[in-house]
């Protein structure tokens, strides 16, 4: 009997999942625990942006011009500029944690907005059908016709470089994705059998609106909110890089690599550490939306 | 067949219209449409014979009249800068533009499909796991900043490639690998995904039972149910690849159509901004349709089906 039990606890432990998340060999799904590696990515980009002002004390705007381009650590740098310093002598980590805040909110700001805006274009054009649907699909085909690089060369020529301009750039090529997934999966639960059966027994629209549709939509609007804010994060980085988005005297990711690039020939630490800070960022909340798709799909079954 | 050209057609002539009438609405929200274009210390009777010059002395209602009909023919006027016709300036440009766009489809769509469709047929394992990391990272990776560590490793340390300019093979070589980084990841995605997805499908099943060759199953029947959807998200990231080229022409100095749009949008040259606008518009629309002919051509149902299946933008 305690034989059998060692025997049995032995293969507990050899059957369990080797290596991390990215080399797990066995498709293990353990249901019912959302955390695990794969979102270090966006914990590490979080600790970055979010605490900025109070764990990295220099002031990310404050010139030394004595200490221009002062290497990295680890490339006979000290540690009172662990990441070095740009062509203004200006504090890299400091940068990139000011800059990497001020990329989180444009991108959490662009990503709510264009999801409550899709969501809404989406479930009208989806649940009403007709005409409303016909416009609603027509007005995003004609938004896909736009590349974002091309609405910002636009705005920009004509309205000019500032944040609220950037944000209706991103908005406005933003909300398409969510309204058309949106309105495919109302369609499909209009003529469901449940929702059919709700309107038989008397229920209005807003009913099976609030009721039905919006419950079952909610898990895709989330694990899209997260591609979202991923894809706005890089449109924005690639736009100021342009100098069609953030203002100049922003401190912004996609500035620093811009302004890394004229010194590649002597400092490349100026643009490789802002770009490391995007790219994690990114597959921070792409693979967050995977998770969130994996743990909806899991309670579902 | 037919009837999608027609929609496709009706479409590029509202969507235009629209391009136009937006352009031309947020011209005139900026204020004087030539401030920007002069240098603000100009005379005033040299603003009143530019003014008369452009054409900015009618009434509004004919001005819009006229842009948005020179929208539709092509008749955009003369660049306010060197006052050739707009149309010429972008097109002069539009050659050098494609062949990098070209060259960066054909890179993507090689490496992209071969990567999904072997890591597919291979069990989990680690050859899936590497297309899928390295697919995310392709993915995440901003463009312009591949680009500059790219001008770094194979310019500035190693020698190899130019930096920048466009002459000769070489230099095409790195802006085409770097614009091909993204659409690249999300097609070896898109078909990985895809093909596992078909390949567990009860047809596929049959196939093997009644005797098929495992090369057979693979090629006539899998693949073509697998490259559907993933034909269709190519085309949903039209725009993207048009977009992304403008961002790679900048890193590299790459004279095309994306640094003539960027220079006119900073000189205020609005002939040669409405004409780029228009001209973008005219690729993302003929991507789109290639893409439905091809679509057409594999599938024997209709190809909007899949473009309808291809949900996740």
């Amino acid at each position: 009997m305690r034989d059998l039990m060692v025997a049995d606890q032995h293969q507990g432990r050899r059957s369990r999942p080797r290596g991390g998340f990215f080399w797990s060999r066995t498709p293990v799904r353990r249901a019912g625990t959302f955390w695990n590696a794969s979102l270090l990515p966006l914990a590490a980009f979080l600790a970055i942006a979010i605490p900025a002002r109070w764990l990295f004390p220099s002031d990310p705007a404050s010139q030394e011009l004595v200490g221009r381009l002062a290497p990295p650590v680890m490339f006979g740098g000290d540690w009172v500029h662990p990441l070095g310093t740009d062509g203004l002598g200006r504090d890299i980590l400091a940068r990139i944690a000011s800059g990497a805040g001020l990329s989180l909110s444009v991108g959490l700001l662009a990503a709510v907005a264009s999801a409550a805006i899709g969501i809404t274009v989406g479930m009208l054009a989806g649940s009403l059908g007709g005409i409303v649907d016909v416009v609603a699909t027509l007005i995003g085909e004609l938004g896909l016709a736009i590349p974002t690089v091309a609405a910002g060369i636009v705005l920009t020529a004509t309205l000019g470089q500032s944040l609220p301009n950037l944000l209706g750039i991103l908005i406005f090529t933003g909300w398409i994705s969510f309204a058309r997934i949106i309105r495919l999966q109302c369609r499909q639960l209009v003529r469901s059998e449940f929702v059919q059966a709700s309107y038989a027994i008397g229920a209005d629209w807003p009913w099976v609106t609030v009721k039905h549709l919006l419950p079952n939509i909610r898990a895709i609007a989330i694990v899209l909110l997260c591609q979202q804010i991923a894809a706005v994060m890089l449109w924005e980085a690639s736009l100021t890089y342009l100098g069609l988005g953030l203002p100049i005297e922003r401190i912004s990711l996609g500035g620093m690599i811009k302004d890394g690039q004229v010194q590649i020939y002597v400092a490349w630490w100026v643009s490789l550490f802002p770009g490391i800070a995007i790219a994690l960022a990114v597959v921070g909340f792409n693979l967050a939306a995977d998770r969130f798709q994996t743990a909806f799909d899991a309670a579902i079954r | 067949m037919l009837r999608s050209a027609i929609r496709r057609l009706i479409l590029l002539v509202i969507t235009i219209v629209s391009t136009s009438t937006v352009v031309f609405v947020l011209i005139h929200l900026g204020g004087d449409p030539i401030d920007g274009f002069l240098s603000p210390g100009s005379s005033p009777e040299v603003r009143e014979e530019v003014r008369e010059r452009v054409g900015l002395d009618r009434p509004l209602i004919e001005q819009y009249g006229s842009f948005v009909l020179g929208g539709l023919s092509g008749d955009f006027g003369e660049s306010w800068r060197d006052r050739q016709p707009a149309l010429i300036a972008v097109m002069e440009r539009l050659p050098v533009t494609l062949g990098l766009a070209g060259m960066a489809i054909v890179i993507s769509v090689v490496f992209g499909t071969i990567a999904g469709i072997v890591s597919a047929w291979l069990e989990p394992g680690a050859i899936r796991t590497g297309v899928r990391v390295l697919a995310m990272l392709g993915q995440a990776i901003p463009a312009f900043w591949l680009g500059t560590m790219g001008i770094f490793l194979f310019a500035v340390k190693l020698g190899w490639l130019p930096a920048s300019g466009a002459d000769g093979w070489r230099s095409v070589l790195l802006p085409a690998l770097t614009l091909a980084a993204y659409p690249g990841s999300v097609l070896a995605r898109v078909v990985q995904a895809s093909m596992i997805d078909v390949s567990v499908r009860p047809f596929v099943a049959t196939a093997r039972g009644k005797g098929l060759p495992e090369l057979t199953v693979w090629t006539r029947h899998i693949w073509p149910n697998a490259a559907l959807p993933a034909l269709g998200f190519v085309g949903v990231q039209a725009g993207f690849l048009v977009g992304g080229t403008i961002v790679v022409e900048s890193v590299f100095a790459y004279p095309g159509m994306g640094r003539l749009a960027l220079q006119a949008a900073t000189e205020r040259d609005l002939p040669v901004l409405h004409a780029f606008v228009i001209v973008t518009v005219l690729q993302v629309t003929a991507i789109n349709i290639v893409i439905d002919l091809v679509s057409g051509r594999i599938d024997p149902r209709q190809g909007s089906n899949a473009r309808l299946g291809a949900a996740n933008a």
